[in-house]
């Protein structure tokens, strides 16, 4: 569902993605490993369509309704919309929003997108207190404002709620587990796991293996200098965490 | 007509009893015409001009005794919630039609010499002299003592004039011992008027243990000017929360004094101002923390579309005497157009040592990451900033704690910022 073809990206001048390679097919969970400014997050912005990114060369091409359609020319709500979704590694606070009429619009902006009536307040209402079981959040976090004043913890269990409420057909994890104890680690995985099935894709953003043991890829990457250097099953992660990066980077 | 051929249209108009009073009243309106109205050239003026006001040819005793037609009522009917208890006046006169029963709570009576009088070094003498030149009546509101009032107490001011109107009125508010209260403020204007302008002066007194919220709705059509001066009273143990929400006038001034007269008492004072077009709006408040152990709270935020333009002055006076006094400020804008304008100036005076007292100013645009992260979740760009900008001044909303208020005033905001997100 995803085809992502010599990709360059850059952001402020800085060229990050260097040619990048990757094919996602749909029921896989894919991790992307590898070290500290290798160009992780910003692969999942760019996909997401971060504003702050450009893509120089390359192309992205993405499955919307059994065509292979060029990713890049969406407007990234219009990517969320066709069902891409980015969970993000340091989400933003918006005070004066409450978590639920932001559920609530997103939901609605997606169904409408979709040519289907908008779902009652009421009725939401509902639908959501069952998917927050999934991430063990209490009903009064629906009247909050939007991650204000929720732990790191929270707000990660927080983005998984939403990636629960909007069923995307493609989620990017971006760097999820950082910051996590190994209990919250525990809550956000499971709830990855029950929305994994066989017609979406999940692509996991990450440093360490820790989370991989919780949630099994079909295929690891090593991303390193804006490329992907190795490509290998969930062994690879392994091997990784015992062997660390350098063995595969080129000084 | 000039400004004193007005005045001896209107000292005929409405004489008064009192000598005393008459004689204040002429004093005040010497000394107006000797000051004349504040120009930039004031320091607490400096950011507002009021030229266009000094040029519009206004007109005191207009629109008096009108009767009102079936769309006004059917209009004003749209903003009397029958869980508040409403009192509307037009043109200053109490509509007997539109508002409830007169209670023993509610005094209409002439002003008497102390309401003709200002300190000599007033803030707002120029105007505040203006206001008192016409001045014959005051509304007297007295919540007695240990009572609690069931609903909100909501006052309605409208003009029905065909030509620019100057209204000045007064209302004095009185909680006694204990009581506790929550009133409303309201001015809006009726459709296809000429602009009038309308000054208000509020005295309050919030006797000890007693507690106040008093929200200001200032939501008159884009033509016309309203000013205020607050000045409250809080003895000890009390607690006010005063907000002004202002959405709608051309252009609005107000001055806000609060002084702590006991212990222990708590004030918190809120603005939300939503503009577009070329509104302005400048809030100058003046804490004075005359005693000790009193906790203050000050939290302003404007919300800046087209070429408005918002300014902020707040004064904290913390006395030498005042010792543990708690003061907080924060003036928060949100400029949604690169045309729109804030000003914000923290005055701090601290003579005491053992205080608390903190400020901050911020201004500035919605981040992008705020925007993209919306997007992120197939909201559109449009949807985003609406919402965006509905939290930002949604924040102090929050803090209205009656939930029928807090409603109001959230159906209030919402009207204006569609009619201003259809610009944007």
């Amino acid at each position: 569902m995803l085809e992502i073809t010599n990709l360059h990206a850059k952001t402020e001048d800085k060229e990050i993605l260097k040619g990048l390679n990757l094919k996602v097919k749909a029921g896989e969970v894919h991790a992307i490993m590898g070290p500290n400014g290798s160009g992780k997050s910003t692969l999942s912005k760019v996909l997401a369509g971060h504003p702050s990114y450009q893509v120089t060369a390359g192309e992205v091409k993405y499955e919307i309704n059994f065509n292979m359609q060029n990713l890049l020319e969406l407007e990234p709500d219009v990517r969320a919309k066709e069902g891409i979704f980015l969970a993000f590694q340091y989400p933003i606070e918006v005070p004066g929003v409450s978590n639920f009429n932001f559920l609530h619009t997103s939901f609605n902006s997606i169904l409408e997108h979709q040519g289907s009536v908008p779902m009652a307040e009421g009725d939401f209402r509902e639908f959501l207190h069952q998917k927050m079981k999934l991430v063990q959040m209490k009903p009064e976090y629906l009247d909050r404002s939007v991650n204000v004043g929720f732990s790191g913890g929270e707000k990660k269990r927080n983005e998984i709620l939403q990636m629960a409420v909007l069923s995307p057909r493609l989620a990017l994890l971006d760097e999820t587990d950082s910051g996590l104890d190994i209990d919250a680690l525990r809550i956000v995985a499971e709830g990855v796991n029950k929305l994994r099935n066989k017609s979406n894709a999940i692509i996991l953003v990450t440093h360490y293996q820790r989370l991989l043991d919780y949630i099994k890829p079909d295929l690891v990457h090593v991303l390193a200098n804006g490329k992907i250097v190795q490509s290998g099953d969930a062994s690879l992660a392994l091997e990784l965490e015992k062997k660390g990066y350098d063995w595969l980077v080129q000084p | 007509m000039s400004w004193e051929a007005q005045f001896n249209q209107f000292k005929q108009h409405h004489p008064l009893e009192s000598s005393l009073a008459a004689q204040a009243r002429n004093s005040a309106f010497e000394d107006f015409a000797k000051v004349g109205l504040p120009t930039k050239k004031l320091e607490a003026w400096k950011y507002t001009s009021l030229t266009d006001f000094k040029n519009i040819n206004w007109d005191v005793l207009a629109g008096e005794e009108k009767s009102l037609t079936h769309e006004q009522m059917q209009f004003l009917s749209n903003y009397l919630p029958s869980d508040f208890t409403n009192f509307v006046l037009v043109n200053g006169l109490l509509n007997k039609t539109l508002s409830d029963d007169l209670s023993s709570e509610i005094e209409i009576s002439e002003v008497t010499k102390p309401d003709l009088v200002l300190p000599e070094d007033h803030v707002e003498s120029g105007l505040a002299k203006l206001a008192q030149s016409f001045l014959y009546k005051k509304i007297v509101f007295t919540v007695p003592k240990n009572r609690t009032l069931a609903k909100p107490v909501q006052f309605v001011f409208v003009n029905s004039s065909e030509s620019h109107l100057f209204s000045s009125e007064k209302l004095e508010l009185v909680l006694e011992e204990n009581s506790e209260a929550q009133i409303l403020l309201h001015s809006i204007s009726f459709a296809n008027q000429t602009g009038d302008a309308l000054n208000l002066s509020i005295d309050v007194q919030v006797k000890s243990s007693a507690r106040l919220k008093l929200l200001q709705l200032q939501n008159e059509d884009h033509g016309s000017f309203h000013f205020s001066q607050n000045q409250i009273h809080v003895e000890s143990k009390a607690s006010v929360q005063q907000m002004v929400l202002t959405t709608g006038n051309g252009q609005s001034r107000n001055y806000l004094e609060l002084d702590f007269k006991g212990e222990n008492a708590q004030a918190e004072v809120y603005g939300v101002s939503v503009l577009a077009e070329s509104q302005v709006t400048d809030n100058y408040t003046f804490i004075r923390h005359s005693k000790g152990a009193n906790q203050s709270v000050q939290h302003y935020k404007s919300l800046l579309g087209g070429g408005s333009e918002s300014s902020f002055r707040g004064r904290v006076r913390i006395e030498p005497n005042a010792q543990k006094a708690n003061s907080e400020q924060l003036n928060n804008n949100l400029l949604l157009t690169r045309e729109a304008k804030a000003n914000s100036v923290p005055q701090l005076e601290i003579y005491a040592d053992d205080v608390k007292a903190g400020h901050g100013s911020t201004m500035g645009q919605l981040s992008q990451d705020e925007i993209f992260y919306f997007l992120s979740r197939g909201i559109s760009q449009a949807k985003a900033i609406r919402l965006l900008s509905f939290g930002f001044a949604q924040e102090c909303i929050f803090k209205i704690e009656n939930q029928l208020v807090r409603d109001f005033a959230i159906k209030i905001l919402g009207q204006k910022l569609e009619s201003m997100m259809k610009n944007v």
